[in-house]
């Protein structure tokens, strides 16, 4: 329970938006920065029968029995059971799920006298596996219509933008993004006004979120694929390797800026990947004994594959100097270049 | 290769399985192998669990392959009704195979170590396979 209290506390001001920058800065991710935080700063714990280590191996995915982790940090976990419906709710979407109903079909796989190997995952019943599929539609569906919308996801690279050239210009906001603790207890209004002070592209950028005026334009969208693309490099492909896709857009967008002159940071690029569920089993053996993946019995899962599109974001000015063909043939020169 | 060349292995070790691997089991257990028992450099992290280690990093980074179109993951209905899934490079994917294999003389030596493992652990069953994976984890 105290895990799933504490586990996004390290997480900085408009949480998930400011996790590229924050780690950038720190060189830590928010997990990592919660842990210290429960360590260093949550001591009382302890006096009331909770274990710090115990807390701190949840939240960094490393506790002795791999279920308990995977509660608070997995495809099933009951963070998404959280913010997936409350979220939706908030963004008027009538998603509805019955969270109980969809509990009683986890279960802990693996052998019960040696749960350091066990895993959570789902009852071989109908069900499980029906509920298992309308949440993870839910899920994806979240992703698609709420989390990754058009100006929400500029605004989000404005902002992870704007407060990298801030740090850049600015000692104070520097020195506050660089001590994890210091970041962490900045909140989403603050952070915001302490851009609003540094002249140019961050007091430009909290302009716009704050009045929802001046946001970039997308001008480049494109599925990143070898059917669209004309050569993807191999260096290219490696910087989009699973977890490279933040930096790998943020080099690129400092590339496509320097090749056509445009100020720094008034091309945004944006790698932007569809969710796909991690590995999640249900308790029937296969004929080697192994459990059987959610996917091999639900072709809705099945059906859910990744896609990964390359945006482009320009600053308004930019509108009438830069074409989409110009644009176009600049990035896909970069990433066959890489 | 250089660290961050998990995609290029990946490629890679498909190529040398004559372009196909069968399961996704077969798949994680193979890099598995291949990482802890022929010190091949992949970057993926492996979970001892009871059914054998599995790297949600190694998944992750098909369905990035899968994305681009250089491998293409077939549904297999197995005759228990359950559905396995096979992965397959496409045309565009055997050819940046061939460029990788072709084209990284300073990788020589790893890429050579490579396709001998992979021809070694081409030739067990999926089952051997597990009981291997799970040896060379813990």
């Amino acid at each position: 329970m105290a895990a799933g209290f504490l586990h996004d506390i390290g997480h900085g001001p408009f949480s998930h938006a400011v996790d590229f920058p924050l780690n950038k800065l720190t060189s830590k991710t928010h997990e990592e920065i919660s842990t210290r935080i429960i360590s260093e700063e949550l001591k009382e714990l302890e006096h009331h029968g909770i274990s710090i280590e115990s807390v701190n191996r949840i939240v960094s995915a490393q506790h002795w029995f791999p279920f308990v982790s995977s509660i608070v940090n997995g495809p099933l976990d009951v963070d998404k059971l959280d913010y997936l419906l409350r979220d939706s709710h908030h963004v008027g979407l009538k998603y509805a799920l019955d969270i109980e109903n969809f509990i009683e079909g986890y279960t802990v796989l693996g052998d019960d006298k040696d749960l350091s190997k066990s895993e959570l995952g789902l009852e071989n019943t109908p069900e499980a596996i029906t509920s298992a599929e309308i949440f993870l539609t839910i899920w994806k569906g979240m992703y698609d219509l709420v989390y990754h919308v058009e100006n929400s996801r500029i605004a989000e690279k404005m902002l992870e933008r704007a407060i990298l050239a801030g740090c850049a210009d600015d000692n104070d906001l520097r020195g506050t993004f660089e001590n994890p603790e210091k970041a962490t207890q900045l909140y989403d209004e603050k952070l915001l006004e302490i851009l609003q002070q540094i002249k140019g592209f961050p007091q430009d950028t909290a302009a716009a979120i704050l009045s929802k005026r001046g946001l970039f334009v997308k001008t480049y969208d494109k599925e990143l694929s070898v059917e669209q693309f004309p050569v993807i490099s191999q260096g290219f492909l490696e910087a989009i390797r699973p977890t490279g896709a933040s930096e790998a857009s943020f080099t690129l967008s400092k590339r496509t800026c320097e090749t056509l002159k445009t100020e720094q940071n008034h091309i945004i690029c944006d790698l932007v990947k569809s969710r796909v569920p991690h590995s999640i089993h249900v308790d029937e053996i296969d004929s080697q004994g192994d459990p059987i993946e959610l996917k091999s019995k639900s072709s809705i899962i099945g059906a859910i594959k990744e896609k990964i599109r390359l945006k482009a974001y320009i600053h308004p000015s930019l509108q009438k100097k830069i074409d989409e063909a110009t644009l176009s043939k600049t990035i896909e020169g970069l990433v066959a270049s890489w | 290769m250089a660290r961050d060349a998990d995609l290029s292995l990946l490629i890679s070790t498909i190529y040398f399985s004559k372009g196909e691997i069968k399961g996704r089991k077969r798949l994680q257990k193979t890099v598995c192998i291949l990482k802890y028992a022929h010190n091949i450099p992949f970057d993926f992290n492996f979970r001892p669990y009871f059914y054998g280690p599995y790297s949600e990093q190694l998944a992750d980074a098909m369905n990035v392959l899968e994305a681009v179109g250089l491998v293409v993951e077939v549904e297999d209905p197995l005759p228990s009704g359950i559905i396995q899934y096979d992965y397959f490079l496409t045309k565009k994917g055997d050819k940046v195979a061939e460029d990788i294999v072709s084209k990284r003389v300073h990788d020589k030596n790893l890429l050579s170590t490579l396709k001998t493992a992979v021809a070694k652990i081409s030739s067990l069953e999926t089952s051997d396979l597990v009981v291997m994976a799970k040896s060379v984890i813990q």
